[in-house]
């Protein structure tokens, strides 16, 4: 599972879902399971509460 | 710092916040954890590196690796040497290194030595074996080299070519129902039992005759006595002492020979030899036959004359006098050739 490479058309959205997405590939790569998916739906601060949630989690996976 | 999870008042502001944040700190994790992973091209690819690592890879780590779970490796861990440590394989306290390695054993897995480097010392266990520890070799045999110490018992041992000494044995023993050989060769050397404060004890069988020796000193040929007692003082073949059963030199089919030039043999019996009997120095039937002359320091006394009756003797020399006559009352009994003889006396006068 690879993650997402911006482009220089991308929108403030748009790489904030790649972010979003690219943390979560993390997330699964580290097999952490039971951690939701970016949605479609997700606004701009659904997925920067998402990344941030994403990268707590793997924080703690490399400080247990 | 520790991880920053975002809250449902979180601002967009704040969100970004902790995300720059708990990525920094995962950048620390990932990087400032391991200051550098040193390498040249098709080694380990770090910050940008994009190809699959196919070729050796070297690890320069300032401090511990600590693996969470288990390492693996699938083909030969080699422990290299380092300035202050070398080669090294250390178990934390009461650990253990196992024959239980993946797949089976050390051997197993192509380590058919352990052994330290030249001059240096390997040491299986500073203290204690939990249980018996087993050399086993199916071609060869465990060699111990000089200086190898044991505190305990060693069995289970066959046969032991010895190229050093052995020393502080308290005890060496065969399994019952087993002889102890000691050597099945020649010993290239003299073969020494000592004991500075004991003695030395040689128990045999419990075979009763002579004719079965209990122990054999074998000389496979010359004349050369096969026990040599070789010391200072009086030294002695004696039996116990303690019991009625006594000690007896047989020389079978040759000749038993005592003393050499100057030496002085003696038989010691007990005071009275009249009888012959218990006690006595007995000579058997065959008789006593001396090279040289026999001197008594007390009198001799012979069998019954033929007829007559024994007496203790005691021989004088030759006199001469003026004043001899014969006496015609008295007369000697002597047994010659079995006939008895009366041998006359004479009075030697008064002037």
């Amino acid at each position: 599972m690879t993650g997402l490479s911006p482009s220089v058309n991308d929108s403030s959205y748009a790489l904030w879902k790649k972010v979003a997405y690219n943390w979560w590939v993390v997330t699964q790569n580290a097999g952490l399971v039971g951690v939701n998916e970016p949605s479609v739906n997700d606004t701009e601060q659904d997925l920067q509460r998402k990344t941030a949630y994403y990268t707590a989690l793997i924080n703690d996976y490399l400080h247990p | 710092m520790s991880a920053q999870y975002p809250s449902v008042n979180d601002t967009g502001y704040d969100l970004v916040k902790k995300i720059a944040n708990n990525t920094a700190d995962i950048d620390l994790a990932i990087v400032s954890d391991v200051n550098s992973v040193a390498g040249t091209a098709n080694q380990v690819l770090v910050n940008g590196g994009t190809a699959a690592a196919t070729g050796n890879v070297t690890v320069s780590l300032p401090t511990a690796l600590t693996a969470p779970g288990s390492l693996t490796v699938t083909t030969t861990f080699t422990l290299t040497a380092q300035a202050t440590d070398n080669g090294v394989l250390h178990t934390n306290g009461s650990g253990v290194v196992t024959s239980t390695l993946t797949p089976s054993g050390l051997t197993s897995i192509g380590v058919n030595t352990v052994s330290s480097a030249a001059a240096s010392t390997l040491i299986l266990a500073t203290g204690t074996f939990g249980t018996a520890v087993t050399f086993a070799s199916a071609t060869g045999v465990p060699t111990f080299a000089a200086g190898a110490v044991f505190t305990g018992a060693l069995s289970g041992i066959t046969n032991i070519t010895m190229a050093g000494a052995l020393t502080g044995c308290n005890s060496v023993t065969s399994v019952a129902g087993t002889a102890l050989t000691l050597g099945t060769g020649t010993f290239g050397g003299a073969f020494s039992m000592a004991s500075a404060t004991g003695f030395l004890t040689l128990t045999g069988n419990d075979a009763a005759a002579f004719t079965t020796p209990q122990i054999w000193i074998q000389r496979a040929s010359g004349n050369t006595a096969g026990l040599i007692l070789n010391a200072t003082g009086v030294q002695r073949v004696a039996s116990d002492g303690t019991t009625a059963s006594g000690l007896t030199i047989n020389g079978g089919g040759g000749n038993i020979t005592m003393g050499g030039t100057g030496t002085v043999v003696n038989i010691l019996g007990n005071t009275d030899a009249t009888t012959g009997g218990a006690g006595a120095v007995t000579l058997s039937a065959g008789g006593l036959y001396a090279l040289g002359k026999i001197i008594s320091g007390s009198s001799f006394t012979s069998g019954t004359p033929n007829g007559g009756t024994s007496g203790a003797w005691k021989f004088g020399i030759f006199k001469t006098s003026t004043l001899v006559a014969l006496d015609t009352a008295n007369w000697v009994e002597l047994d010659i050739g079995g006939t008895l003889r009366r041998l006359a006396l004479i009075t030697i006068t008064t002037p």
